[in-house]
C-alpha cells in the first residue's frame, strides 16, 4: 500500500538530515522551506495524512528511491523536528534498521558540525565494534 | 593536560560523550552541548577531575 505514516524523529538540523540521506545513498534530495506535495508510485498526489495533500520539506523522490517506491519525506513539525513520512509499501526498505542507520549518520554530522562551530580540533574517526568513535581536542582558553 | 573529547555513537544512533582533562563543570558543559545538538540526552559520567574542582571551590568559600 502507498498509505503514508508519520514517524517522529529527533532531527532538527535540516542540512545534517540531508547529508545523512546522502550517506544512505540518496544523492538527490529536495529541500523546501514550505512543505510540498508527495506522490505515490504512480505519480498521484497522496492524501493519507492531510486532506489537502501529504506534504514534506525534505524529500527523496520515488525515482531516486527506486523500484515501485513512493516519495520519502521529512515534514517539519511545530516543535522544530522533522518527522519521517514513509509509505507502508516502503516500510520494507525504510525499516527500523534503515532508520537507525540514518539516525547514526545524522548524529555524526551534527557532532562534527557542533565541534567545528566551537573550534574543537578534529583528531580522528574510528569504527570500533560497530560503534563510531569521534575524537576532538578542546584548545579553547576558558 | 590536553582536553580530549571522545564521542561514541552506537548502532542505534545513541551517543555517549567522554571528556578527559577537564576540571569542574567543564565536562558537563561539553556533554550538555552535544546533548542539545542531537536533541536527546547522552550518557554522562563524572570523573574524579569533576570532584577535584568542586572540592577546590568549596575550600575557597
Amino acid at each position: 500500500m502507498s498509505e503514508y505514516h508519520l514517524q517522529q524523529t529527533q532531527y532538527k538540523d535540516r542540512d545534517c538530515l540531508v547529508a545523512a540521506l546522502n550517506d544512505m545513498g540518496y544523492k538527490t534530495v529536495e529541500v523546501h522551506d514550505t512543505a510540498v506535495q508527495l506522490y505515490d508510485f504512480c505519480g498521484r498526489a497522496t492524501h493519507y495524512l492531510d486532506t489537502t495533500g501529504d506534504k514534506a520539506n525534505v524529500i527523496v523522490r520515488r525515482h531516486i528511491v527506486g523500484g515501485a517506491a513512493n516519495d520519502l519525506g521529512f515534514a517539519l513539525q511545530p516543535d522544530g523536528t522533522y518527522a519521517a513520512v514513509i509509505s507502508d509499501y516502503d516500510n520494507n526498505k525504510h525499516n527500523a534498521t534503515w532508520l537507525k542507520s540514518l539516525k547514526r549518520s545524522y548524529v555524526e554530522k551534527v557532532d562534527m558540525k557542533l565541534a567545528k562551530k566551537n573550534g574543537l580540533q578534529f583528531l580522528g574517526r574510528k569504527v570500533v565494534g560497530g560503534k563510531i568513535q569521534l575524537q576532538f581536542m578542546d584548545t579553547r582558553v576558558r | 593536560m590536553a582536553k580530549i573529547i571522545t564521542v561514541v555513537i552506537d548502532e542505534g544512533g545513541d551517543q555517549s560523550v567522554d571528556c578527559a582533562g577537564y576540571q569542574g563543570t567543564g565536562c558537563s558543559a561539553v556533554q550538555k552541548a552535544f546533548e542539545a545538538a542531537v536533541g536527546k540526552s547522552v550518557k554522562a559520567t563524572k570523573k574524579p577531575d569533576y570532584f577535584k574542582q568542586a572540592k577546590t571551590n568549596t575550600l575557597q568559600r
